[in-house]
């Protein structure tokens, strides 16, 4: 098989590695010894996914859609999910410089090959804040079924006060809480919808905080009628296959159409010249540790820029890039957490 | 820039149970503060240190919700008569230092002996 200028992990980079407690955990063979898993092992345990934490290491070295890793000269091969070991070497590097993914037979998509750039702003409504309260999942779930109505001709506010009060409901608490799993909201909005902002506008945290255990007037209530219609969440089970991690599959996602609500560990910097915040590692060469959850609604890509990043609509108001944020494919790779995409939205739920 | 001052607030704003007691063999769920992650605190870490004399084990926490900060629970394990603190401090995720001026948040666990 050929290889393309693998990515190859240096001595160095795994003595690094064994330091952080890493190597142990991904069966990374530096060289035979006893006890420790021959190559084949490792490429047996890349394939299986059985790692613990493979991700966040191999997606810190591996470029995108890049199939190859190199260790102490052994080249082994990413192994995608739809794969089959009947696939000759020629079938499959044609397949990587395709970009080909998988046949979908379950909403997921196929793609042969994806633009260099994807921008979904145009059809976004206006940027929001969530301003100081933890609502951010609101503000990301409403923001994607905005832009499905927007779409289709509809222009909408919907109201985040309402989808948190809902969402706590849900959850067992009150509205002046606030701070969900993501992927928590597809379910929930396809159970029961929101109204327009207009008729239960955003309040800060004081002014929710005044009455915690109000509820929703029962007019407004009845007005509540945008919510989702069918929806697929994305997990991340690795770098590889229908993965929030997968920087080919969101790009595939997003080339089709697609926006994806999407939950991210929070752990940049400042953002370069471009607007782009990167990985950053600390002194000792970790990745900065995480410092809390976060939604936002993945809008688009760009591939060709100096450094490749993803596109978010975000609801800080008017920080990043006009209230949006670019954040690096290396970011999206190591700190994404989950996602869904709205396949279908609906306007009159009961 | 955020100001100590409003970190502070942020931080204590919400009060949580600031005093455990539990018994040697217990297990509780230990309330943090919820401070929630927004453009104004993107650019702070509250890290969670344990000090004192070994009385708990921390056996892990419920994971961060997306728009906070912090776990809403961690849960421990009383493993000996003592006292144990929980310390939740506004640092600089870079340099790691504690962010000056801001009055960290301390949850102590006292844990007295078994069946005593």
């Amino acid at each position: 098989m050929a290889t393309r200028s693998p990515f190859g992990v240096t001595q160095e980079e795994l003595h690094l590695m064994e330091q952080q407690q890493v190597a142990a955990n991904v069966n990374v063979a530096v060289a035979p010894a006893p006890g420790v898993p021959a190559p084949e092992d490792f490429a047996a345990s890349l394939a299986n996914k059985r790692f613990a934490r493979p991700e966040e290491v191999l997606a810190y070295f591996l470029e995108e859609n890049q199939p190859h890793i190199e260790v102490e000269g052994s080249v082994f091969r990413l192994q995608r999910e739809d794969e089959t070991d009947n696939l000759s070497p020629e079938e499959i590097e044609q397949a990587a410089q395709e970009r080909l993914l998988w046949d979908e037979q379950n909403l997921r998509p196929q793609c042969s090959s994806t633009p260099a750039v994807v921008d979904h702003r145009p059809d976004q409504t206006g940027i929001r804040s969530q301003e100081d309260r933890g609502t951010c999942v609101c503000f990301a779930s409403l923001a994607c079924l905005e832009a499905i109505f927007q779409r289709q001709g509809t222009t909408l506010d919907l109201s985040e006060q309402y989808a948190n009060w809902l969402f706590m409901q849900f959850e067992s608490r009150d509205q002046c809480d606030d701070g969900m799993k993501t992927t928590d909201a597809a379910s929930y909005l396809s159970q029961k919808g929101v109204c327009e902002e207009a008729l239960y506008p955003y309040e800060d945290d004081a002014t929710v905080n005044q009455h915690c255990a109000a509820q929703p007037p029962a007019p407004v209530q009845q007005q509540a009628r945008y919510g989702i219609g069918q929806y697929v969440i994305i997990d991340r089970p690795g770098l590889n296959g229908p993965s929030i991690a997968n920087t080919a599959y969101l790009e595939c996602l997003l080339s089709q159409g697609y926006d994806i609500v999407f939950g991210t560990h929070v752990a940049w910097g400042h953002p370069d010249a471009a607007g782009v915040f990167d990985l950053i590692r600390d002194p000792y060469g970790n990745p900065l540790r995480s410092r809390g959850g976060h939604a936002m609604l993945l809008v688009g890509y760009n591939r060709s820029a100096p450094l490749p990043y993803f596109i978010f609509k975000n609801s800080w108001g008017s920080t990043g890039v006009g209230g949006y944020y670019h954040l690096s494919y290396d970011y999206v790779r190591y700190y994404s957490k989950y996602g869904y995409v709205v396949l279908a939205a609906r306007k009159e739920m009961a | 820039m955020i100001t100590p001052e409003r970190l502070s607030y942020l931080l204590h704003s919400r009060p949580v149970p600031q005093h455990h007691f539990a018994r040697v063999g217990e297990e509780l769920d230990i309330q943090l503060p919820r401070v929630p992650l927004t453009a104004e605190t993107q650019f702070v870490e509250l890290a969670a240190s344990l000090r004192g004399s070994d009385a708990i084990e921390v056996a892990g926490g419920r994971d961060v919700l997306d728009g906070a900060m912090l776990p809403r629970t961690v849960h421990a394990r009383a493993l000996r008569p003592g006292r144990s603190v929980i310390s939740i401090q506004a640092i600089d995720p870079l340099s790691r230092a504690a962010i000056g001026g801001v009055e960290p948040v301390e949850i102590v666990i006292d844990v007295a002996p078994s069946g005593g």
